[in-house]
């Protein structure tokens, strides 16, 4: 649940809502690279939740974890009643079903048309005829705000327009769970906030659970309402304002990095090891 | 000194067994997808085409080039002999039997197969398969499965045109240079060509072939690994592995059935 000594406090809080997803125990390493090392943490249901740490913290393996696209070595994932680390091959397929998610790069099938990507899992997993598939896709495409990219290739999308059509792909069979990656990443400080809107508007409208990577401190404490933080493949989990205020010198360092300190933030970005261009700042 | 080469050995071997068992899996769930519904008939025929296109142009060209030597070398050698009437059913017997079938997969691997892996591996880098297993859709089913199934329609059909091209070839260089009676040629041709023994083994041999290089090329795409090296490692891997296996399969073939 919670790494933190005042634990306890964070417990009550984020209790109050039932859990969506609920990951106990937590164990992975890649060869001799240990990414989660006893990792705890519950996702409160129909709410945001945005998990930071540093590059190669092991967000992203979270977020596949969940979605059943990495089997860890150890631990139990709850999903709502259902355990999905044991989980055998089609039992996966169907699972996922519930859930969508949107990757850090897109991950629409180059070959197919924007519009044939959006509609593709309605016409592999409904009845639906054409005249519905295509109203379906154009009020999803209506919600996200892409106009005319129907017959585009995804190759010919800039990076916001990519990130809305993969929203629209991952919000089209209306899942229970949105995971998505770091959506912001590469994004202008407007478009941030466009997607940021697009993001909160789509959890209030359905009531989506979402769990959202970012290296965005100012989106997270805007429309977070838990956050969990990767330390040490191990996860502190709190409401936002807890951890804005948390004593625990790791976040501190981190917030402190990513404020408003331009000095500070290029130095992060260096320790990092990552080329300043893949990141976002505002 | 000695021990660490043993240990090498044992590490490579148990490596390249488990590569084999991952192979067969892999094998096992592609059958498993050819059969389970939906069929994926438009997904199919776009590969087909693909495949088609893309090997269309080396095919023709190499068969005629191919034809035009074994014109060319037929019919020095059949002269000795004094049977240079023989060209057409040498020519005919050499490419249905042998070289079609062969020359066409190895042509068909270093263009289609090269590309299908290619493809595959650039899908998995950029997480485009794991898009599609979000979306409850095997990518299997939806991507490796119809290329494969594909591949082995395709092989004999394009081995059938490398055929035909070739033969024109030896026609032009025995009957227009040479000036061998083109009644001979074809009727050469006609006499010694056995449709169930000949034919039969050259389609038989080009399906094998099919099967082959569509695993292969599929298999190496699927299982790449997601970056830029990963990608030509699966392209080179395919082309090196089915180009090989296709001749060792050959000669298997030839030896136990005699095609
Ligand atoms: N398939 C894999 N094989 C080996 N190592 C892996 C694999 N996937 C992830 N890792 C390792 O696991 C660690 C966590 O990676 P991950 O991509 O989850 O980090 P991240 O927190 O998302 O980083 P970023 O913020 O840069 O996206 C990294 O050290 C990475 O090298
Ligand atoms: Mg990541």
């Amino acid at each position: 649940m919670s790494m933190t000594e005042d634990g306890t406090s964070l417990r009550r809080n984020t209790e109050e809502v039932p859990a969506h997803v609920d990951i106990l125990n937590l164990r992975l390493h890649f060869g001799d690279r240990t990414v989660f090392d006893g990792l705890s943490c519950r996702f409160p249901q129909g709410k945001i939740t945005v998990i930071l740490g540093a590059s190669g913290g092991g967000k992203s393996t979270l977020l596949r974890t969940i979605a059943c696209l990495q089997q860890p070595d150890w631990g139990d994932i709850w999903v709502g009643d259902k355990e999905v680390t044991s989980m055998h091959r089609h039992q996966a397929q169907q699972f996922r079903r519930r859930i969508g998610m949107m990757f850090q790069g897109g991950a629409l099938l180059d070959s197919l048309t924007v519009y044939d990507n959006v509609s593709l899992p309605l016409r592999e997993h409904t009845k639906m005829t054409e005249d519905e598939i295509r109203e379906t896709v154009q009020h999803q495409f209506t919600a996200v705000g892409l106009k005319n990219v129907d017959q585009l290739l995804p190759g010919q999308l800039s990076g916001g327009m990519m990130k809305r059509a993969a929203l629209a792909r991952a919000m089209i069979l209306e899942p229970e769970i949105l995971l998505c990656d770091e959506p912001f990443s590469g994004l202008d400080p407007l478009a941030v906030r466009l997607i940021e809107n697009l993001i909160v508007e789509t959890n209030q409208r359905t009531g989506v659970t979402i769990l959202m990577t970012s290296h965005h401190m100012g989106s997270t404490m805007r429309m977070a309402d838990q956050v969990v933080f990767l330390v040490g493949g191990a996860a502190i989990c709190g409401p936002t304002k807890e951890i804005q205020t948390s004593v625990d010198p790791r976040i501190r360092s981190f917030l402190r990095a990513s404020g408003a300190d331009p000095l500070s933030e290029e130095e992060l970005y260096l320790d990092s090891g990552f080329p300043r261009h893949e990141e976002e700042h505002s | 000194m000695f021990r660490s080469h043993v240990e090498k050995l044992g590490g490579r071997t148990i490596a390249g067994i488990s590569r084999l068992g991952q192979f067969t899996t892999f094998a096992g769930v592609l059958l498993d997808c050819l059969i389970t519904r939906p069929f994926r008939g438009r997904r199919l025929i776009d590969e087909v085409y693909t495949i088609g296109v893309l090997s269309l142009v080396i095919v023709c060209i190499s068969g005629g080039a191919v034809g035009m030597v074994l014109g060319l070398q037929g019919y020095t050698v059949l002269t000795r002999f004094g049977a240079e009437e023989a060209l057409g059913s040498f020519v005919g017997l050499t490419l249905i039997r042998e070289l079609g079938p062969v020359l066409t997969a190895l042509l068909v691997t270093g263009r289609a197969g090269s590309a299908i892996a290619a493809e595959i591996g650039a899908m998995v880098a950029t997480e485009q398969l794991d898009g599609l297993r979000m979306m409850s859709i095997d990518p299997t089913h939806y991507v490796a499965a119809p290329k494969a199934a594909a591949m082995v329609l395709t092989m004999p059909l394009l081995s059938a045109l490398f055929i035909v091209c070739g033969i024109g070839g030896g026609y032009v260089v025995g009957v227009q240079f040479l000036g061998i009676d083109p009644g001979s040629y074809l009727k050469g041709l006609e006499g010694s060509i056995k449709f169930s023994d000949d034919v039969m083994g050259s389609i038989t041999k080009s399906l094998v072939f099919g099967i082959l290089v569509g695993m292969i090329s599929t298999y190496r795409g699927y299982t790449s690994a997601p970056n830029a090296a990963g990608v030509s490692a699966a392209t080179t891997g395919t082309v090196v592995v089915a180009s090989v296996l296709t001749l060792i399969v050959d000669y298997i073939i030839t030896a136990l059935w005699g095609v």
